[in-house]
């Protein structure tokens, strides 16, 4: 730069000053730093967006699962109410067929399951066809509750875990079905047919900062099931 | 000078690209978050059908919309409807019919704010449909 202007190597002036330069960078700088700034946004929020999504395909699926169990019965295969049943999951042998909310402490073989007051339990029990394993049908019976952790204990998050008895009662690891679940309130209902189902309350909620700000208070979800057999779009 | 100003240019295109996709993103996580609310809705409306009385039943579906006559019939469960996708700026809408079959047939549908309201049975709306006997 000779006398204020900027000269390419043959000498020939490009007609540039230093002031319009310094400007120029100036404008430059702002820019690059204004890209910058808005890319770590979208990044962030693709982030959020992406968890969430994420999480509502998560719970999505455990809401399915668990209305699967009760769709998969038909009318006539349900327990009607009033009947005596005894729900022991843990014995061997063939189990009624349904859907109902149980304390911990009303189940043989609870332990290994949270066992505070005011848990409750779901015990779903379905006849399906056998696939590769058996001949015919088997009898598929299952335990739903909130763990009060999702991943490592004390994390607070809760879980809707889920397991699966084997046919001589015995029920092995816990499956997680979905993290996030804070609470899990549960009870029994009788439709005006007669025909048992449960209620159930759930909230959810993912890790801070993921949900929109009108969703602070997460996700609340209210299922009435009742044994049916049902089609969807 | 120009270099900086074409990658400026350049860096502008990409960044509207991102933010483009980044909209498709949140639009596609609402619609997760619909189709949820929508399911679990019409689930629980199965649930509370199955409670009512014959009279209430046949009410309902003597109703063009489930809730404009019969909220006293199904208690909150319009006004949470409503209250979740108004919370996300959308019209919300639900039906109920039956089938000559007998199978009975509910569906919501939602649209956004601004927008007319949806039509329950009209094929084109965003929509999630519960069939029960």
């Amino acid at each position: 730069m000779i006398g204020g202007e900027v000269k390419s190597s043959l000498g020939q002036s490009r007609g540039l000053t230093l002031p319009a330069l310094l400007v120029g960078m100036a404008l430059s700088t702002g820019l690059i730093a204004a890209l910058i700034d808005v890319s770590v946004q979208l990044i962030a929020t693709s982030t959020r967006v992406a968890h969430r999504a994420d999480f509502l395909a998560t719970v999505a699926h455990s809401i399915g699962a668990l209305a699967a169990t009760a769709r998969s019965l038909s009318v006539e295969e349900s327990t009607s109410a009033g009947t005596d049943i005894s729900l022991r999951p843990c014995e061997p042998g063939l189990h009624p067929v349904g859907v109902w909310v149980l304390s911990p402490r009303e189940i043989n073989c609870a332990s290994g399951l949270p066992d505070a007051p005011t848990s409750t339990v779901l015990l779903s029990s379905q006849i399906l066809p056998c696939e590769d394993s058996c001949a015919g049908v088997f009898q598929r019976r299952r335990l739903w509750y909130r763990r009060a952790y999702a991943w490592r204990p004390g994390d607070e998050r809760g879980a809707l875990m889920v397991k699966e008895f084997d046919r001589q009662g015995a029920y092995g690891r816990a499956e997680m079905m979905a993290a996030g679940l804070v609470a899990w309130v549960g009870s029994n209902i009788i439709s005006a047919a007669g025909e048992e189902g449960v209620q159930l309350e759930t909230d959810w909620r993912l890790e801070e900062g993921v949900f929109w700000d009108d969703e602070e208070d997460g996700l609340s979800l209210n299922l009435t099931l009742f044994p049916s057999a049902l089609s969807d779009q | 000078m120009i270099d900086v100003m074409v990658a400026g240019v350049i860096a502008l295109i990409v960044l509207v690209g991102a933010y483009q996709l980044t909209n498709d993103a949140v639009a596609m996580s609402n619609e997760t978050y619909n189709n949820l609310i929508a399911r679990v809705s019409l689930l629980s409306l199965e649930g509370r059908w199955r409670g009512l009385a014959e009279s209430d039943r046949r009410r309902l579906l003597d109703s063009t919309s489930l809730c404009h006559v019969s909220m006293e019939v199904l208690g909150s469960w319009c006004d949470e409807l409503f209250m979740k996708f108004a919370k996300r700026r959308r019209h919300s809408e639900a039906c109920l019919r039956q089938q000559a079959s007998g199978q009975l047939q509910a569906r919501i549908v939602w649209s956004d704010l601004g927008m007319p309201p949806p039509q329950c049975w009209r094929a084109t709306e965003k929509s999630q449909r519960h069939d029960w006997r």
